[in-house]
């Protein structure tokens, strides 16, 4: 503290020496004062002071600025679609960014640098995802500066599978995210050389990295990852000797899948059209070696549990060859109350884990003729993502058709698993039966979510060609009846939004040409 | 004319993110019912709660809307100025309805109506002032002197017992004394001592900093004593700067105008605790004459500032200064030309060398300005420290420290490359207005 601060700080009182000076120009200034009072002087000082070292203020000196950012190989985006991002990061239907942001990846653009913090703030993985590859060079060199910000280096630059410069070097070296990246696009390329890299690092890795990186060998899986698969079947991690199980029950030729065919024929047996389940009374350490889970979860009986899993990891081409009769045959010819269901539940799971497209549409059939109220929410999405788009959207369009029949309930959710874009008829259906049901509102009865929902969805996965269509006004109906009224102003919002966001829709897909 | 601003700087008139927000909801044709532009004025009727009439005279960015909302712009006018903006189709140009018409004849009738008050009054004051008048301003110099006598005591108390004291000082300590130099009608000084009470703890050299405002009190007393001695134009800062203030009219009359185009840079403003009293700092750099202009504006419990100021934009205008030996403080007086984006090159220096001695050369002749417009041509920004540091960097290598805060936006748009900078500088750091790249303006 100078002496002058160090002075006023205690109190004038308390000093002897009653003349401080500050060792500057000041003093001599300060000679002159005509004052008497120590106080006065010395708070007239340090006002001079104070100016003096304001107009005496010395910029500091930086010799080397940091390096400066790399041109963009990328091409820039247009002030409209920019400001459309903008909206989109602020939060107004940020719902569209994915959609937005990878056509802009495929159209080669980067995002203008006055949107990167805030782009560099996104917290959602799922967000994170569709932004890096648009960040461009200026938004990596960012990124660097803000620990925040870090996530951008475990991303490689754009470039869909093709493997960066110093590929090994980073997959020697990189972080968790980089190295599991660079791996996934090997396996692409190379599928052999990158479980080599894998084998190469595998004892030093640690537990949870080993189960992400096997599980990226589902790529390109064939035979040649037998053996290391195999010995990864003996690893001290549960996630791992899980992972690498159902891996070698994908490889047709795989010793494992050749086990688990031979534990499911002797649960099924077929004669004269008429197909006998015999569920397994015991396991041994060999099944479970061989990923199946002993213990079964609360509700499900343990010979039923052990079926399933088997069924599961059995491709369903097996059984058509084996008995020689076609998925919709085998199906109907189930002939054991008790095993039925969970038989049809292991197939399910099975078509949809091999994706097998005419089991797939068997299955769902018999679903959704005989027991749909049973059907797992989650497997009825599996199943309708796994079919081509138009079988999925024919019986997807049956359900939105009949809404209000219950067996029905729980149609919207089916409208997200479907592929997108919809196709332009799926649109027109889905748009006629939602101007049909919002003419009747009026008539009362309970608010449908399941209508708020689908409009959502809709939403985001129209194509372009329904936007016309859907932009054409909305007429609803006027009501008198207070709780009504009430429903026909959320459908009046609802409606904003989803015209508002197809506008915003129709504004980036001109602006993104392809 | 076709209307020149650009979405930024219409969301940049709004007052605060809300209205920005709830005006960019209404910058879609949906809500308006017969807009329409001439030369002069934009207009629309907006369905809102009610039809409310929204219009906006285009010389000034001057928006009036009938809505009940106490904001200013509301989000009427931003949304109005959004769809002009991005729509252009949607506002027609016409002839303008009743409404606006009559506006806008009101608006050019009260325009007239001040330029003939100002002449009455430049002839006032150079006529001589009445003896009431005289007694007036006699009774108020000798009650400020009384005041000001009564405060260089309380100040050397304060130096006597020690600084140290004020750490376990209440509130009251510092408003007590301001409240007095209220009574004395010596409102400047009470707001000095009002951002006093501020200071103790807030750093670690919170000492020095107290020290060195007491210290520039101190001069201002001293100064206002010698009041005879000093040069005219520093005692007219002396006397403003303890609060006599200067009506519109003495400020036309007396004041020093320049013509240029001015680049109308930036804006900051603060709130003041006490009385909720917002100050709003506008900054202004003339092209051709280099000079900065301070455009200030006030507002109490909330009420919107007077004027808008489109941010970004520039314009031929006549500002007229605050008397003063360093005149900084200014106002717009007359607008000559049409609104425009700032575009190309910034005016500035090339280093901060020479700015700092602007600095100095500023301070040698009015001692007590806290701020300054700084702009700087080709720096870079630096960020070190994980962001907790940050400066500008010239060409020869020269930095200078920017305000606490972050300001990855002026990084992003630099890159690391040098670019033109704007600034408000308060002898400690830069507060960035905004930056030129690539020949584009933007506001921080």
């Amino acid at each position: 503290m100078d002496t002058l601060v160090k002075m006023a700080f205690v109190g004038t009182a308390q000093q002897s020496n009653k003349d401080a000076g500050t060792g500057t120009a000041i003093d001599t200034l300060t000679a002159g004062f005509s004052e008497r009072e120590t106080e006065r002087r010395l708070l007239l000082a340090a006002g001079a002071w104070a100016i003096y070292r304001q107009a005496g203020k010395a910029p500091g000196h930086l010799p080397e600025a940091p390096e400066s950012s790399t041109p963009e190989t990328l091409h820039a985006c247009s002030p409209t679609l920019a400001r459309l991002i903008e909206d989109m990061l602020g939060g107004t239907h940020d719902n569209l960014l994915p959609e937005a942001l990878e056509r802009m990846e495929k159209a080669g653009l980067h995002l203008p640098p006055e949107l990167l913090p805030t782009a560099l703030n996104a917290q959602s993985s799922w967000l994170r995802t569709v932004l890096a590859p648009v960040l461009g060079e200026r938004g990596r060199w960012l990124s660097q500066f803000n620990p925040a910000w870090s996530w951008v280096s475990g991303r490689l630059p754009a470039g869909g599978d093709a493997l960066p410069a110093g590929a090994e070097t980073t997959w020697q070296e990189g972080t968790p995210e980089r190295r599991t990246e660079i791996l996934r696009r090997l396996r692409t390329s190379d599928p052999a050389k990158a479980r080599q890299w894998l084998e190469g690092t595998w004892k030093e890795e640690k537990a949870q990295f080993r189960a992400e990186a096997l599980g990226i060998l589902s790529t390109g899986l064939s035979a040649g990852d037998e053996s290391f698969l195999e010995e990864a079947l003996n690893d001290r991690s549960a996630r791992v000797c899980e992972t690498a199980a159902s891996l070698l029950a994908c490889i047709p030729t795989s010793a494992l899948a050749a086990r688990m065919r031979c534990r499911a024929n002797e649960m099924l047996g077929y004669a004269k059209g008429k197909l006998t389940v015999t569920a397994p009374t015991a396991i041994d350490k060999a099944w479970q070696r061989d990923g199946i889970v002993a213990r079964a979860p609360q509700g499900v009986g343990e010979r039923a549990w052990w079926l399933m899993q088997v069924m599961e990891r059995v491709p369903p081409a097996h059984w058509e060859e084996r008995f020689a009769a076609p998925p919709a045959k085998l199906i109907a010819s189930v002939r054991s109350k008790e095993w039925e269901q969970t038989l049809i539940e292991g197939w399910s799971q099975a078509a949809s884990r091999f994706k097998d497209a005419r089991w797939i549409l068997a299955l769902w059939d018999w679903w959704y003729q005989r027991r749909y109220d049973a059907c797992p929410e989650q497997l009825r999405r599996d199943l309708i993502s796994l079919m081509p788009q138009h079988e999925a959207e024919n019986r997807v369009q049956e359900q939105l058709i009949n809404y209000a029949s219950s067996k029905n309930a729980g149609w919207e959710d089916l409208l997200s698993a479907l592929p997108r874009p919809w196709s332009k008829a799926f649109g027109d259906t889905y748009l006629a039966a939602l101007r049909n049901y919002l003419g009747k509102i009026a008539e009362g009865g309970q608010i449908s979510h399941s209508w708020l929902t689908s409009s959502t969805i809709a939403s985001t996965a129209l194509p372009p060609a329904c936007f016309a269509a859907a932009l054409e006004p909305w007429i609803l109906p006027d009501s008198s009846k207070a709780n009504t009224r009430w429903h026909i102003q959320r459908w009046h919002e609802q409606i904003n939004t989803f015209t508002g966001a197809l506008r915003i829709r129709q504004r980036f897909i001109e602006e993104i040409a392809l | 004319m076709s209307i020149q601003l650009t979405t930024d700087q219409a969301l940049a008139l709004a007052p605060d993110a809300s209205s920005a927000a709830a005006g960019k909801k209404l910058g879609n044709a949906k809500p308006w019912k017969n807009p329409g532009q001439n030369s002069e004025a934009l207009w629309g009727e907006c369905q809102g709660s009610a039809l409310y009439q929204v219009k906006v005279d285009l010389s000034t960015l001057t928006i009036h809307c009938n809505c009940p909302s106490r904001k200013l712009p509301c989000k009427h006018g931003i949304g109005l100025l959004l769809l002009a903006i991005n729509t252009p189709p949607a506002v027609p140009a016409c002839e303008p309805p009743e409404w606006v018409a009559a506006w806008l004849a009101k608006r050019q009738a009260s325009s007239k109506r001040r330029e003939t008050k100002e002449a009455a009054a430049a002839q006032k004051t150079s006529e001589a002032p009445s003896t009431a008048q005289l007694k007036r301003a006699e009774k108020r110099l000798e009650l400020v002197t009384r005041g000001l006598e009564g405060l260089d005591l309380w100040l050397n108390d304060l130096v006597r017992n020690g600084l140290a004291s004020v750490e376990t000082q209440p509130a009251t300590f510092w408003e007590n004394l301001a409240a007095q130099m209220v009574d004395a009608q010596a409102p400047g000084v009470a707001t000095r001592i009002r951002q006093l009470a501020s200071i103790p703890n807030s750093s670690p050299d919170w000492p020095e900093k107290l020290l060195a405002q007491l210290g520039r009190l101190a001069l201002l007393t001293a100064a206002f004593r010698q009041g005879e001695r000093l040069e005219p134009a520093l005692r007219e800062d002396v006397r403003q700067l303890i609060g006599w203030t200067l009506d519109q009219e003495e400020v036309a009359a007396r004041g020093e105008r320049v013509a240029d185009q001015w680049l109308i840079l930036g804006q900051r403003s603060h709130e003041e605790e006490f009385r909720q009293q917002k100050t709003q700092r506008t900054w202004l750099l003339g092209i051709q004459t280099g000079r900065t202009a301070l455009l200030l504006q006030f507002s109490v419990a909330r009420t919107p500032f007077p004027e808008v100021f489109p941010l970004g934009m520039y314009q031929d205008a006549e500002v007229v200064f605050w008397p003063g030996a360093y005149p900084q403080r200014g106002r717009i007086e007359e607008r000559r030309g049409e609104l425009a984006a700032i575009q190309g090159t910034l005016p500035g220096m090339i280093a901060v060398e020479a700015f700092l001695a602007d600095v100095a050369a500023a301070l040698a002749r009015q001692p007590w300005l806290e701020r300054f417009l700084c702009t700087l041509q080709n720096v870079v920004p630096i960020c070190a420290a994980a962001g907790n540091q940050w400066y500008i960097r010239d060409s020869c290598g020269a930095t200078l420290p920017l305000a606490k805060g972050d300001h990855w936006q002026l990084l992003a748009l630099s890159g690391g490359a040098p670019v033109d900078f704007a600034g408000e500088w308060d002898g400690e750091a830069l507060l960035p207005l905004g930056a030129m790249v690539e020949g584009r303006y933007y506001l921080l």
